[in-house]
């Protein structure tokens, strides 16, 4: 299922985007001089378009759906605190526009780490018309947490569940409509990856564009107090129906970061992740370096033809053509080979497990397991 | 209910219910803030070294803390019915 979706990644990166990115927006402010799109400073102004905010733990697909929604192509990853700045991006849904910014994934919005301080920031300031808070399906109480501080912060959030798919998968049945009552903010089911729901969710959006965007206070209840709400309410309104599946789940964890069998998987993993991109990328390296110089013998007979002098022909031909083609042919194989594969073993979710595998080691030079992804 | 039991002590499979974390350490609040809290069910999924790296389901998300963070939790054991999972 997980190499199902990485497919249609890719899939849906070569079709046409469904919402036009959104060009030419005008923000015209009497106090300030910025007159792009990525914000006004004063806060005064009325922009043009709806500004919606994404807000929500980290991993929910806070960036998968813009990536969806605004044809953009921010990096999506499967780790904590990804996007530290916030990205904006444009979109059109009937005749409404809409600029939106993709907030830091938080857990709450009380403390101080940066990724925190960006998106109290950016939901007090009030520069938004509307918050778009996401929650995952599969683990709905958690992220509900986040939901409630936003509630308490502004009255202009909906509630987008994400991530549907894979809770249905789960056998997890969330009961919408009831959420909705409990809450009293509109609830949209989605699925970010597959690109379901999100008309729905741009409608739900579009009517909040004719409020004007308010300031609000910093909030100082306790994160106990969220918590127990969103425990209440996730309580009431899922049912989980295979929890066999969970029970599977822990199983493969146990195998995958067992001291024996883990270490082995890992090794061998890495040792066929790097053995593929370098000695698999010596046939199409050799295929494009044959290639490029057979185009390059018929571009000496051309340069001959043509009667270009000797040292431009050097300079053009044996200098900037075969230096650019050769540096191609070395490093575009691997690099089509490595990148596609450690993304499979991200979608699978592998280099969590990775990281909690060598932490250990890892904490004995000061560094954490998360770093060996980098390596 | 003593307190004398720590999260880091859990092993895999076993369940406990959270009494307090302590406010020595700097990660109190942001462990509060990803469900730590009193009377949180915790059960225990993957233990490396005797505890010093663990993974924890709690809420229905999995969480792995070090041991100096999960020593620092007090926990009251769940005597288990079906917490034992077969190996």
């Amino acid at each position: 299922m997980t190499i199902d979706r990485l497919f249609r990644r890719f899939k849906k990166k070569s079709s046409s985007e469904p919402y036009t990115p959104f060009p030419g927006c005008e923000l015209s402010c009497a106090d300030c001089e910025n007159t792009d799109c990525t914000g006004c400073t004063c806060c005064s102004c009325r922009p043009a378009v709806c500004r919606a905010a994404l807000a929500g733990n980290p991993n929910v697909g806070k960036s998968t759906l813009f990536n969806a929604l605004t044809g953009l192509h921010q990096h999506v990853g499967n780790w904590t605190g990804k996007t530290v700045a916030c990205a904006t991006g444009f979109c059109r849904f009937g005749k409404s526009s809409f600029e939106l910014t993709d907030l830091p994934g938080t857990y709450s919005l009380c403390s101080d780490s940066p990724e925190e301080e960006v998106a109290r920031e950016a939901v007090c300031q009030g520069c938004f018309h509307v918050i778009i808070a996401i929650c995952d399906a599969t683990s709905l109480e958690r992220s509900l947490a986040l939901v409630f501080q936003i509630m308490a912060l502004t009255p202009h959030v909906i509630l987008c569940v994400n991530l549907c798919d894979e809770a249905k998968k789960k056998g997890i049945v969330i009961d919408f409509p009831h959420l909705e009552e409990l809450l009293g903010i509109p609830v949209v089911p989605i699925s970010a990856a597959k690109g379901e729901g999100l008309d729905e969710l741009l409608k739900e959006a579009g009517k909040y564009s004719d409020d004007s965007p308010e300031a609000f206070q910093s909030c100082e209840a306790p994160p106990e107090h969220f918590m127990q709400k969103a425990e209440e309410v996730s309580r009431q309104v899922t049912v989980y129906h295979r929890p066999e599946y969970r029970k599977r789940d822990f199983r493969i964890d146990r195998a995958v970061t067992g001291p024996v069998t883990g270490t082995l998987l890992m090794l061998a993993l890495l040792f066929l992740l790097f053995w593929l991109s370098l000695s698999g990328a010596n046939y199409p390296s050799q295929l494009l370096s044959s290639g490029f110089g057979w185009l390059e013998d018929k571009l000496y007979l051309l340069a001959g033809m043509g009667h270009v002098p000797g040292w431009i022909q050097g300079m053009l031909i044996s200098g900037v053509y075969k230096v650019s083609t050769w540096v191609i042919a070395v490093m575009l194989p691997p690099m089509a080979i490595f990148f596609p594969l450690f993304t499979l073993l991200e979608d699978l979710g592998y280099l969590p497990r990775v990281a909690f595998n060598l932490d250990h080691q890892f904490k004995k030079c000061s560094a954490c397991g998360k770093q060996a992804l980098c390596m | 209910m003593s307190s004398d039991v720590f999260l880091n002590q859990l092993k895999p499979g076993e369940e406990a219910v959270l009494i307090k974390i302590s406010d020595t350490i700097s990660t109190a609040r942001r462990l509060a803030e990803l469900g730590f809290l009193p009377g949180t069910k915790i059960t225990c999924i993957l233990s490396k070294k005797s505890g010093e790296t663990s993974a924890f389901d709690l809420r229905g998300t999995m969480i792995a803390l070090r041991k100096e963070d999960s020593s620092q939790i007090a926990i009251h054991l769940l005597e288990g019915d079906n917490c034992r999972h077969d190996h």
